[in-house]
């Protein structure tokens, strides 16, 4: 189990096999280590805001990505990116929607409400990998987030 | 006895006889002077008198030449008054002297009655009188005695002038002194007053006769007709002035012509017997055309009277226009005409009913609306409108709207046809009031049934619609829900397929057999394959409901841009790309940009067995439209089945030929046919396609 204080790569996603897939794609990767999965909106406000099952979580330990699918049980990925995006505290965190959905008006939302990227899944699997792979490097490696 | 023998007294007696002789001689000799003068006088008097314009003229050269030649000192007129009760004083008088004005002045005041006073005496008797001296009269025989003592006047001779034996007037003359009356005096006066009276006897009948002849000629020419005298022999005798004015011809002209010369054609005729009904029955009337010198017809009314004109049998008569009552007539016989035309063939139906409702008069369009064969019938059928009220409440309201504010506008009403059916009718209702101030209701009811229908249909169609509409928007938002789970759910599955599928392959390779390897491959293959045909399906149903943003688009720049992007895509590929400009479009980039995409992509794809790919882009503008289209010299396909190419799924290649999901070619279809376009396509098998699309010139879509 990851130190949650220790969370590099937040992965929001209640689809196990997608789950699997992201995590097999990281793993090829060498990122597996600091990925902490949640499966519903509500606990990934709650690990976000450090609430609830998570109060004992420091909130000033953001992950380096969140990587939120926008169908989600409870609260939609869309809220849980409002809600990220207009507090102080976590609005820097770098989320990168990655979903199904090839809707215009997801996309156009979700980057309207701040989304930081909006990656659709590929169906084809060295696809798949290949996206996840580029994003992770970019956003967990290169990207220099503000102290 | 000699001379000498005469004794002296004997001779006396002769000298005086000789003198008185002598004397004699002289009288007589004096006395015929006197009769010459007073002849003189006379010839002068009658000859001045004559000439005098009137007889206050006459009478003041009477008093004067009498007074002169006959020695009186003082002349004086007395004239009866206009009722003839009373004479006065003429305002002509003759004096000598000065010393008698105040007698003339205080006179001025004095009027005799018949019988009374010297005037008043010889009035009456209408004889000549002589008074020796007025000064030793009685004042009932003289009453200005006293007044005439005071100016001294003592003769007096008066004299009457007589004309047709009424007098005209009395002449009073006066002297300074008192003398006897001299009845040669008298007669010579007498003869001046009688001469007087027959000049002026004369001048009064031409006087009159002037006046009459000046009364009619002023009478007939006042006329505001024509007047016309003519004798039986068709001679015309007199005319006013109009008829001359009327009738164009000269007084000349007329006195020539023949009263049927005004008419022409029938009234000839007419004219010439109604003359002949004059003569025979003593008058007559016609209405002819009166014609003028000019030709011009005037409608006229002639009357005619049989008259008896210097022992001749005349016609007289007057005529008078009636060109404006023959106007007038025809006037309102049209305006009757019209008025019926209209109300007999108005499509409108034109009503009156009395205040209680029963019908006065209807059109046959009314009657016809109401299914009666005639207004007649309405009428006997329906005694009162009220019957045929499917509301007789509404009637009431009518009414009421009506008597105050006097008329009722687009009143609509529900009336019961004769079967039974019910029209809708639109009522415009008011108030007539004619001159004997009965009053009844006229109005129009126009049959508004098919449009109270047609608005009945139109609301029930509208509400339809609308239901549509609804039904509509639930579906699109179905189709929403349904496009977005399509979109998200059913490729997480399909990804996890093909994820596990290599997944599998990979840790597992060990362990499988190339049957084992080939049958994985075949899942994961169709897996995505079933991914890209939910993409484009996906994409098929996106264009339908994206919203268009139109801008002119440089379709050259878009074609060449798509093109190096799919290049990319074949590096081993020899491709020439032929582009000249094209004709800019109006349209949404994006879509366009997709048309591009597929046709270009096609092009490259069915042109995979040629050695060099040819891939022509041209385009141009027609009337209406601008043309364009893509060719290749690839595989081609049979116009036999050119319909099917733009159906969704339809594929003229097999799978393993050309892979495809056909859907590329229903996606440019419903692009170019949102922006108003067409799509078709010629080809060959394998001698290449050509791909047309069209957009509209200028209007934005």
């Amino acid at each position: 189990m990851t130190n949650l204080n220790e969370v590099e790569i937040l992965l929001v996603e209640d689809n196990p096999y997608d789950v699997e897939l992201t995590l097999t794609a990281l793993k090829e990767n060498n990122l597996t280590n600091k990925v902490h999965v949640l499966n519903d909106g509500a606990e990934a406000l709650e690990f976000i805001f450090a609430t609830g099952a998570h109060a004992q979580r420091n909130i000033r330990n953001i992950p380096k990505v969140v990587l939120l699918d926008l169908k989600l049980p409870k609260v939609n990925g869309l809220e849980v990116l409002r809600r990220i995006k207009s507090d102080e505290r976590t609005k820097k965190i770098p989320v990168v929607v990655l979903t199904s959905s090839q809707e215009e008006r997801d996309i156009v939302k979700s980057y309207n409400l701040g989304a930081n990227s909006y990656i659709i899944k590929p169906v084809d699997f060295n696809k798949f990998i290949d996206a996840v792979a580029k994003l992770s490097l970019y956003w967990v490696l290169l990207n220099k987030p503000p102290q | 006895m000699k001379d000498k023998d005469k004794t002296k007294e004997q001779l006396m007696n002769e000298l005086v006889e000789l003198r008185q002789s002598i004397t004699g001689l002289k009288e007589l000799e004096a006395k015929q002077k006197q009769v010459d003068e007073e002849i003189r006088l006379l010839l002068t008097l009658t000859r001045a008198i004559g000439e005098s314009e009137d007889l206050k003229v006459a009478l003041e050269i009477a008093l004067k030449k009498v007074c002169e030649a006959t020695g009186w000192d003082y002349g004086e007129a007395w004239i009866p008054n206009v009722d003839g009760t009373v004479l006065e004083l003429s305002p002509v008088w003759y004096s000598s002297s000065g010393s008698l004005d105040n007698f003339r002045r205080v006179s001025e005041k004095f009027t005799f009655q018949n019988g009374i006073g010297l005037p008043g005496r010889i009035w009456l008797s209408k004889l000549p009188e002589w008074i020796p001296d007025v000064s030793l009269s009685p004042n009932t025989i003289y009453p200005r005695v006293q007044m005439a003592r005071e100016a001294g006047l003592k003769a007096s001779l008066g004299v009457p002038i007589i004309a047709k034996e009424q007098i005209l007037a009395v002449l009073l003359f006066f002297m300074l002194e008192s003398r006897e009356k001299d009845k040669q005096l008298v007669d010579i006066v007498s003869a001046v007053a009688s001469q007087l009276g027959s000049v002026i006897q004369h001048k009064q009948a031409d006087e009159d006769i002037r006046k009459e002849k000046n009364f009619s000629d002023t009478a007939i020419n006042s006329l505001p007709g024509i007047f016309y005298l003519f004798d039986n022999q068709d001679r015309f005798l007199r005319w006013n002035e109009n008829f001359e004015k009327f009738s164009g011809y000269s007084a000349e002209e007329i006195s020539k012509m023949n009263p049927l010369d005004f008419f022409v054609g029938e009234d000839r005729k007419f004219i010439e017997q109604k003359i002949q009904e004059v003569f025979a029955k003593g008058r007559s009337t016609a209405e002819a055309d009166f014609v003028s010198k000019d030709g011009h017809r005037t409608p006229y009314l002639f009357t005619g009277t049989r008259v008896t004109f210097d022992q001749t049998q005349c016609l007289l008569g007057m005529g008078i226009s009636i060109a404006e009552r023959k106007q007038a007539e025809e006037e309102l016989r049209k305006a009757e005409a019209k008025y019926r035309s209209i109300f007999e063939n108005a499509i409108e139906g034109i009503y009156q009913t009395t205040l209680d409702g029963r019908i006065i008069s209807a059109n046959p369009a009314f009657a016809r609306t109401l299914g009666y064969t005639s207004p007649h019938e309405l009428i006997a059928e329906v005694a009162n409108v009220r019957k045929l009220y499917v509301d007789p409440s509404r009637r009431d309201e009518l009414i009421s709207l009506i008597h105050t504010q006097g008329f009722v506008e687009n009143f609509e009403v529900q009336f019961y046809c004769k079967d039974g059916k019910i029209v809708w009718f639109l009522l415009n209702t008011r108030i007539l009031r004619d001159s004997s101030g009965i009053v009844c209701f006229e109005g129009t009811a126009t049959d508004i049934t098919d449009r109270k229908r047609a608005g009945e249909e139109i609301l029930k169609l509208n509400r339809e619609l609308e239901q549509h509409i609804i039904q509509l928007g639930e579906a699109n938002k179905e189709l929403e829900a349904f496009s977005y789970s399509v979109s998200h759910d059913l490729r997480a599955p399909l990804r996890a397929i093909d994820g596990f599928s290599n997944i599998f392959l990979k840790k597992h390779e060990d362990k499988l057999d190339e049957e084992g390897k080939r049958v994985l491959n075949i899942i994961r293959i169709n897996t995505q394959k079933m991914g890209e045909l939910i993409d484009n399906l996906l994409t098929l149903s996106r264009l339908g409901r994206k919203e268009m943003v139109l801008s002119d688009i440089n379709m050259c720049e878009l074609a060449k841009d798509v093109y190096e992007e799919l290049r990319a895509t074949v590096p081993g590929r020899i491709l020439q790309f032929n582009i000249k400009s094209l004709p800019v479009a109006i349209g949404d980039i994006k879509l366009i940009r997709q048309v591009f995409v597929n046709l270009l992509a096609n092009a490259i794809k069915f042109t995979r067995s040629r050695e060099i790919a040819v891939i022509e882009v041209r385009g141009r503008s027609e009337k209406n439209e601008i043309i364009y289209y893509v060719k290749d010299n690839g595989a081609g396909f049979d116009m036999q089945y050119s319909d099917q190419l733009f159906g969704v799924f339809q594929r003229l290649h097999s799978e393993k030929e050309f892979e495809g999901t056909g859907v590329g070619l229903a996606i440019i279809q419903r692009i170019i046919h949102r922006h108003g376009g067409r799509v078709w396509a010629e080809g060959k098998v394998d001698e290449g396609a050509t791909f047309y699309f069209t957009l509209p010139i200028k209007e934005k879509v």
